[in-house]
């Protein structure tokens, strides 16, 4: 019954995600416009399309995780629609799981949709599991932005939501080396960079290729890992909160 | 609707029989629950019973603390202090609530986007174990025009009856209805209550908040008046409605005579309004034969009858007093 649940509101969750203007704007139309204006402008060079191929398709995860669902969440807490929940026998852990799925299933979409257009306009790499490879790894390191979402969605309503995560979302972007090349920002935001979860994950996605600039791919693993516990840890807590407060 | 209703009374009444014999044990019970919000108390020690396959009416004014014993009894709040029984358990047990099967249309209540009507109910009864046939629902709500419509296309009203097929997709037994009429036209209040009717007549408990006594006429055998977070009344419908068919008599009168009408053994209550002085009684023929043999004029007299909730209010003040 729960699996049954669990699948019928993980379709619930993913047709809304795929009927909503905002979220493909942030899924596929900002990643690959900003692929083609950078590709485009900034020149054609191999390690250009390859470096804005993965920091579009990041930050289109990005954008699926905070553009979206953080403030999606807010909004459906400000609804009363997790109270109406709470009297059916649906559980949280079932509506959260489903609400993980249905981002997965969108952040795939990203991926795929940006690479897809990368490769049609002409990029090309020697080894195509290695692309493979950093898909995936864009994919999975997703989650600490879905659980950061997660938090943002607890401690916000339906307006704020939606502007603390769009700032957060252009924050990690921007830091992350995602809009811009680390090494053209001030060294201030370099130190800034170094501990932030974008980073990492970029430059994680980026190794397989041979194209990371610095760093090990384990202290990326570790930065990633310690972001997701804590964002999970965090989130929960807030729920949990949120869910026991007197109103 | 009529018949596939009918249908489910009949196979209702055949595994109902065996519970009968068995202990009977409230479906609520509350003892003694207070409910502070921080330093507001919206509750005051309330201690109430509920049978299986009651229908009963929570009535009173905007924050008499309705909505608050409706949250606890779903489980949604704990009680600061005393107890609440759902069956016997602890309501903010999920395992207790969904033992118990219940159903709820929540005040304020609004819906998810993005989603077709059709699918949604078809969602909601993948919740349960036991769900009503989506076509049944759609009926019962009046939503079959509108089962492929998204529900941020839908009117008030239709989201209204939207919330209830919802509240109903488990097949519930006991049905929680927090000021389910609002935003409602007549003809489908009319309908909706006509609903709810046979609902109960299913053997369903129906627990609803209303701050509308008319609404609970031929609706709940039971009310229960709640003001100022205490129980005021619980008593049968017609002796609630009996005790609040109050009237309000007015006329231009000096102040002096104030005290020599709250004399008067009909006279409820007294208010002042500029001139005016404005009584309130159980019956206005008697007052007003009472106050000619005592000669007193009543120019410009006006009486209306009192709205039921603010004269039963009234009366029930007045009786605590005495």
């Amino acid at each position: 019954m729960t699996l049954l649940a669990l699948r019928a509101q993980s379709k619930l969750e993913l047709l809304r995600f795929l009927r909503n203007v905002r979220a493909l704007f942030f899924t596929l139309l900002v990643p690959i416009g900003y692929y083609l204006i950078f590709s485009y402008g900034f020149g054609n060079t191999h390690d250009l399309q390859l470096h804005f191929g993965i920091a579009m398709a990041g930050f289109g995860t990005l954008g699926v995780s905070l553009g979206t669902l953080g403030s999606r969440l807010a909004q459906e807490r400000q609804l009363g629609w997790l109270r109406l929940l709470q009297t059916t026998p649906l559980t949280p852990l079932t509506y959260f799981v489903a609400k993980v799925i249905a981002t997965f299933s969108m952040a795939g979409l990203t991926i795929i949709g940006v690479l897809t257009v990368a490769l049609l306009e002409g990029l090309r790499v020697d080894n195509y599991w290695a692309l493979v490879t950093s898909a995936l790894i864009l994919w999975g390191g997703s989650l600490p932005f879905i659980a950061l979402a997660f938090v943002i969605g607890s401690w916000t309503d339906a307006e704020t939501g939606y502007v603390v995560s769009i700032g957060v979302y252009l924050v990690l972007g921007y830091l992350g080396g995602l809009l811009q090349p680390l090494q053209f920002m001030p060294s201030v935001l370099q130190d800034v960079a170094r501990w932030l979860p974008s980073t990492h994950y970029f430059l994680l996605a980026l190794r397989p290729l041979q194209a990371a600039s610095s760093g090990s791919a384990l202290e990326d693993v570790l930065i990633l890992l310690v972001y997701t516990l804590l964002f999970t840890a965090l989130a929960i807590w807030s729920y949990r909160r949120a869910g026991t407060a007197d109103r | 609707m009529a018949e596939t209703l009918e249908r489910r009374r009949m196979s209702m009444e055949v595994s109902a029989e065996p519970a009968v014999t068995q202990f009977r044990q409230p479906v609520i019970l509350l003892d003694q629950v207070t409910k502070y919000y921080g330093n507001v108390q919206a509750l005051r020690g309330v201690s109430l019973r509920i049978e299986a396959g009651e229908s009963v009416a929570l009535l009173g004014p905007n924050g008499a603390g309705k909505t608050t014993a409706i949250s606890l009894m779903l489980g949604l709040l704990r009680p600061s202090t005393g107890h609440v029984l759902l069956n016997g358990g602890d309501p903010t047990i999920p395992a207790v609530r969904r033992a118990a099967r219940l159903g709820a249309m929540l005040q304020n209540a609004r819906v998810i986007d993005l989603v077709r009507v059709r699918e949604l109910l078809d969602v909601f009864r993948s919740y349960y174990d036991h769900s009503l046939p989506t076509d049944e629902l759609l009926e019962i709500a009046q939503l079959h025009d509108k089962q492929h419509s998204y529900t941020q296309h839908l009117s008030g009203g239709e989201l209204q009856r939207l919330l209830f097929a919802l509240a109903l997709a488990g097949d519930p037994r006991i049905l929680f209805l927090d000021e389910p009429t609002a935003g409602m036209d007549v003809a489908s209040r009319r309908r909706f209550l006509q609903c709810i009717r046979e609902l109960h007549r299913d053997g369903r408990t129906i627990i609803l908040t209303t701050h509308n006594l008319a609404e609970v006429e031929g609706l709940s055998q039971r009310v229960i008046v709640l003001n100022e977070g205490r129980i005021v009344a619980d008593d049968s419908s017609e002796a609630i409605r009996a005790t609040a068919s109050g009237q309000f008599v007015s006329f231009l009168a000096e102040e002096q005579t104030d005290q020599l009408l709250a004399a008067i053994p009909g006279v409820l209550r007294i208010e002042r309004q500029g001139p005016r002085v404005v009584l309130l009684t159980r019956d206005s023929d008697a007052l007003l034969k009472d106050l000619q043999r005592q000669g007193i004029a009543t120019p410009h007299l006006e009486i209306r009858g009192a709205s039921l909730e603010e004269a039963f209010l009234a009366l029930t003040r007045k009786e605590e007093q005495t």
